[in-house]
């Protein structure tokens, strides 16, 4: 076996006192394509980092392609292509300008450049945004242009830090395509991804978790199916033991004999000709666990927005436990508990104050509010992060901290954003937990997701594309429209098509 | 080569497509210009002043009639004090004459009259020209208008003063060019100092430094767009100086445009320091604020005279490079090429430029720890 990396005893350690890698020793194989997965703060960007030269380590070593990065970073800059996680494009530049970037940044002679940057747009159907602003792009273009530019100059070896996180499945299947496309004879890939099935399709993977590997091997030695694979991984990870949702039993939620707590009604937002939303009509049973799928840009977040009135729709409207949300905003917001899709809490607050702070303005009883806040603080595992300014928390527990803040106030209604995007299998797990539970309960709750196993989660599916729902229904009627064997990621991608292919879809 | 130039294309992409670095390359100097030219005024005042005269004989009627043909007064003659009292805390009068009933009387006898100013001192600065015109329209009134003129003997020694470099001692002459320094320092140390924690903010940075750019690249890919926008925003405002506002340059272009550029190379390596070491657009905007700003706007001598400050802060100001910019600027307006200011003050620049330039190169990290 020929090896791209070669890492020997390498330990990384930041001022507080955990090493973020620890004791590391790792090969990556040349010429095939690695997986790296682990839980959030498990030391993946740190170890991309290092291999690039952008960090350095405290003790052992580094060869990437033969190079050590702390003394030739720039030898091994000109072999390698890496795509941060936050990747770097430039926003307010167009599609061609950001391409035209980084090949010139890469030294691509000028009469290739032509040829390179046609098939690029070509593969990624970037070609008819060309001349668009990179910050008006939706999040899949944004990532497939991100990595348009990482493959530029065909470097040796690939680094990708969770390039799928937040993008639609279709747009997740067309980056692994284009990888697989444009990687040339021989071309390295190491792939950091939060997505076990993706990992499950490479040659190889390593599960990192503590700065520790603690599994490196071929995917398909831990389990036949991703599913399987999955669970696998899971358990390697310490493992997720379902005791009843501990935030479900404490909740307390308010009787009530509405039959549809939460209604869309003909909603509809139009920005000048383009429909962001188009006569969107649902009903929302009590209990139910109501999923929007679609792609990015279907305009789910702008429902979202709509329902919870901080969007005023262009037509029609919503009705959160029968009140208007455009007639009596404030009563129907009140039943409501929202968890955006960006990080909404205040990061220079600690965790603690963010607690306090939202248990104020959600107008807890004042004499219960410490239980309450002592509760949410054992049931989420707060206690060593406290202290701690929520900025600096691992994505993981933000979000924890989010969805905490939001069912502070025993909310009858949950709207949750993409509340899992890029976090780890472990805590998805325990979220669904939580969710399925807090339905149980009767509440009733209304979520955005891009994994296509939470979907399967959900009491009804509506499918979102182009501002539309074009198909609603329970996730086995959905598979059964395209067939019987059909899994989530082939309904959500079948209904699309079929859609793209007629217009309408019957 | 090719990297750099690249680097500075994506720079004035970014430039012409933010509405920001536009605004305080053309916009703000525009307004700037305007308001120091039709706006402040720091020669002449026109008051408005409360009269109260008690006494009723004919001199003082002429008295009466030099305030209301005076250009900078607007007098108000009251008869009810109490209604007078009110008016100047209301602010509606700056100040009051009172001309007490013996007053004539006293002229009359060869006496020395006495008469009343009150101002309102909580502005002081007007409260002076309150005092001061009162003076000047009653001694011109004294020796010209009234009857008493011919007892006053004629003055042995007159004044026969010439003002240099400003004739018309017209405050305009040195205000607007000197505003062209608050101009270039926020181009050359705000726009700066956003600029590279913009792009550690947005990843942008970790995404480069991973291809084949050098330090020096990305540092002079970050000096040469913001120079030539500083100099192309420089000559618009000399352009609208000399040509609009017909401020009379009596200097040498090529010498002013020398200083300007070792001006804003400093205070481009001011920006970009801050920006470099800060990483955070919110931070880095308030430390060029704070740091750059308002010491160039309060210190330089621009709108308060230095020799007029305490000694401490005097030599505070000696380390500020806008004191060099403003006194540069000025002369060559005013006076014409002086080697004697030029000279020093282009070395000034020059040396903390480079210090700047050092600092920043060393500081433009190529990893993340």
């Amino acid at each position: 076996m020929i090896s791209s990396i070669e890492i020997k005893n390498l330990t990384k350690k930041f001022t507080d006192n955990e090493p973020a890698i620890d004791n590391l020793t790792l090969n990556i194989e040349k010429g095939k394509i690695t997986g790296l997965i682990g839980p959030d703060g498990a030391g993946k960007t740190t170890l991309l980092r290092l291999i690039t030269g952008l960090l350095l380590p405290n003790e052992g070593e580094i060869s990437t392609l033969g190079f050590n990065p702390t003394i030739n970073q720039k030898l091994i800059n000109a072999k390698i292509g890496y795509m941060p996680q936050k990747f770097g494009l430039y926003e307010d530049l167009s599609v061609i300008e950001n391409l035209n970037l980084y090949a010139e940044l890469k030294e691509i002679p000028q009469n290739e450049k032509e040829k390179i940057f046609n098939k690029v747009l070509t593969m990624t159907d970037l070609k008819p945004f060309e001349a668009r602003l990179a910050g008006a792009l939706s999040g899949g273009m944004k990532q497939k242009l991100g990595l348009a530019c990482t493959l530029l100059g065909t470097p040796e070896l690939l680094l990708l830090d969770e390039p799928s996180v937040g993008v639609d499945p279709i747009s997740r299947r067309e980056l692994i395509k284009m990888v697989r496309e444009l990687a040339t004879e021989g071309m390295t890939i190491l792939w950091s991804t939060a997505y076990l099935d993706e990992a499950h399709s490479f040659d190889s993977c390593v599960v990192l978790n503590e700065g520790k590997i603690i599994y490196n091997g071929l995917p398909h030695d831990l389990s036949e199916t991703g599913k399987g694979f999955e669970q696998k991984v899971i358990e390697l990870m310490g493992g997720f033991n379902p005791q009843p949702s501990e935030l479900a039993e404490k909740f307390e939620l308010k009787e009530h004999n509405v039959e549809y707590v939460i209604e869309a009604l003909d909603l509809t937002k139009k920005y000048g000709d383009f429909y962001a939303v188009k006569n969107n009509t649902f009903h929302i049973k009590k209990g139910e666990i109501f999923g929007l799928l679609g792609p990015n840009g279907a305009g789910k977040s702008t429902s979202f927005k709509m329902m919870c009135g901080l969007s005023t729709p262009s037509a029609g409207t919503a009705k959160i436990m029968e009140q208007d949300i455009l007639k009596n905003p404030s009563k129907a917001r009140s039943y409501l508990g929202y968890m955006a899709q960006k990080f909404s809490l205040y990061g220079d607050l600690s965790v603690m104050q963010n607690l306090r702070f939202f248990a104020g303005v959600y107008g807890l009883n004042i004499f219960k509010r410490k239980d309450k806040i002592d509760q949410i603080v054992e049931i989420f595992h707060f206690k060593k992060y406290l202290n701690h300014d929520a900025k600096e928390l691992p994505l993981g527990y933000k979000q924890r901290l989010s969805l905490a803040c939001a069912v502070m106030h025993n909310p009858s209604v949950l709207f949750l954003d993409e509340p899992t995007s890029g976090v780890d299998p472990v805590t998805r797990r325990e979220f669904w937990h939580h969710i399925k539970g807090l339905a149980q309960k009767g509440v009733t709750i209304m979520v955005t997701t891009h994994f296509m196993d939470e979907a399967e989660f959900c009491d009804r599916i509506s499918l979102f594309y182009q501002g539309e729902a074009i198909a609603t229904g329970s996730p086995t009627e959905l598979k059964n429209m395209i067939s019987p064997t059909a899994t989530m990621e082939d309904a959500f991608v079948g209904l699309i098509e079929r859609y793209n292919e007629k217009g309408v879809l019957r | 080569m090719r990297i750099l130039k690249a680097l500075i294309v994506k720079e004035f992409y970014q430039i012409f497509r933010d509405p920001s670095s536009i605004l305080i390359a053309f916009v703000l100097p525009l307004m700037l210009l305007l308001i120091y030219m039709y706006g402040v005024n720091l020669d002449t005042v026109k008051i408005r002043m409360g009269l109260k005269i008690d006494d009723p004989s004919q001199q003082v009627t002429t008295l009466v009639d030099s305030f209301k043909g005076n250009k900078f007064v607007t007098p108000y003659v009251y008869d009810n004090p109490q209604k007078m009292y009110a008016d100047i805390t209301g602010s509606k009068l700056r100040g009051i004459l009172v001309v007490p009933n013996d007053f004539s009387s006293k002229l009359d006898r060869n006496e020395i009259a006495t008469v009343q100013v009150i101002t309102d001192g909580s502005e002081a600065n007007l409260a002076n020209y309150v005092q001061n015109y009162s003076k000047t329209i009653l001694s011109q009134w004294l020796n010209s208008t009234s009857k008493y003129s011919k007892k006053i003997p004629p003055s042995l020694i007159t004044l026969d003063s010439r003002y240099w470099y400003n004739q018309e001692i017209n405050s305009h002459y040195f205000v607007l060019p000197g505003s062209l320094s608050i101009t270039m320092t926020l181009i050359g140390m705000l726009l700066t100092a956003l600029v590279i924690a913009r792009e550690w903010e947005r990843g942008t940075m970790e995404a480069i430094l991973t291809t084949k750019v050098t330090r020096i690249q990305i540092v002079l890919g970050k000096y040469i767009p913001y120079f030539i926008l500083g100099m192309t925003s420089m000559s618009f405002s000399v352009f609208l100086c000399i040509n609009v506002f017909q401020i009379p340059f009596r200097g040498s272009l090529l010498v002013l445009f020398i200083f300007s550029g070792l001006f804003l190379f400093t205070a481009m390596g001011q920006g970009l320091l801050i920006s470099s070491v800060l990483k955070d657009q919110f931070t880095a905007s308030q430390a060029a604020l704070v740091g750059g700003f308002l010491p160039a706007l309060m210190l330089s001598g621009l709108v308060f005279p230095i020799t007029s400050m305490p000694i401490p802060i005097q030599w505070l100001s000696s380390i500020i490079p806008a004191r060099y910019f403003v006194s540069c600027l000025q002369s060559e307006f005013m006076a014409g090429t002086v080697p004697e200011i030029v000279i020093p003050n282009c070395i000034f620049l020059a040396v903390l430029g480079l210090i700047l330039f050092t600092a920043v190169y060393s500081k433009t990290n190529m990893r993340l720890d």
